[in-house]
């Protein structure tokens, strides 16, 4: 059986298993046996597990470092009217050369790139909009 | 240590020396790193963050499968809980790595606001 053990310079830590007392005799002084850490949100604060919530802005940069779809993936949940519209800024010389190639020849969109900001841009999304439409095309089976 | 170098025809079987040699090699054996074990899907048991500890009296492999977020990231393998040696390389994205955990040692898994997909123990 797993075991949880306490020490205030070294922090929580859990064995693997049984605990031979080899193992137990070379735990530094002020060690604690205390029940495992119910899950990563709980610390251990002043002799219980307390959960402490992360950062929801630091949840939603860490997910959007994930956010990758296929261009096809992205166009499906844009949709024709919108796609369209991409395609006649592709087409337009006044859209600068490398938006152009984006849109034109990117295999893959990633939320977090230069050329996907300035995208969102140009089509009026908002950063939540830009997330919704990554979270859905990732769903997107082709 | 001075070694000498021994032929076949020097073995004496009878040896207690040979039968004590041959003991401790079959001991050895025992602890080999994937004798007698299989690997277990630990997901559910394990957090990000969290400091474990092998303490089987084999090493253990571990299997990870994650994306890194911001903070402090890698794997790390301690000898004693203090100093952590950080094993990835790489700290962008997403990453896949697989590492040996002595017997004694501790380890831990850092994704920051991370996740990990898959975690896996050959123990």
């Amino acid at each position: 059986m797993e075991k949880g053990f306490y020490h205030l310079d070294r922090g929580y830590w859990q064995t693997t298993g049984e605990v031979p007392q080899r193992i137990l005799d070379g735990y530094p002084e002020g060690t604690i046996e205390v029940s495992l850490k119910p899950s990563a949100l709980h610390e251990w604060l002043d002799g219980a597990w307390v959960e402490v919530l992360p950062d929801p802005a630091l949840v939603l940069a860490a997910e959007r470092t994930v956010m990758k779809c296929s261009r096809l993936q992205g166009r499906l949940v844009l949709g024709e009217a919108t796609c369209t519209a991409l395609d006649a800024m592709a087409a337009d010389p006044a859209t600068p050369w490398a938006m152009r190639q984006t849109i034109q020849n990117a295999i893959e969109w990633s939320r977090m790139s230069q050329s996907m900001t300035e995208l969102g841009y140009l089509l009026g999304y908002t950063d939540t909009q830009m997330d919704d439409l990554f979270r859905l095309a990732m769903t997107v089976d082709v | 240590m001075a070694y000498t170098i021994i032929t076949d025809e020097q073995i004496d079987p009878e040896s207690p020396v040979t039968s004590e040699l041959m003991t401790a090699l079959r001991d050895n054996a025992g602890a080999q790193l994937g004798r007698d074990q299989t690997w277990q899907d630990v997901i559910g048991s394990r957090s990000k963050g969290t400091v474990y500890q092998n303490t089987t009296d084999k090493p253990i492999e571990v299997a990870v499968n994650s994306n890194f977020g911001s903070g402090t990231l890698g794997y790390f393998v301690s000898s004693d809980n203090i100093t952590f040696l950080d094993l990835s390389n790489d700290q962008s994205g997403s990453a896949q790595m697989a590492f040996t955990v002595p017997v004694d040692y501790y380890y831990k898994i850092e994704v920051g606001v991370g996740t990990i997909y898959n975690w896996k123990e050959l123990r």
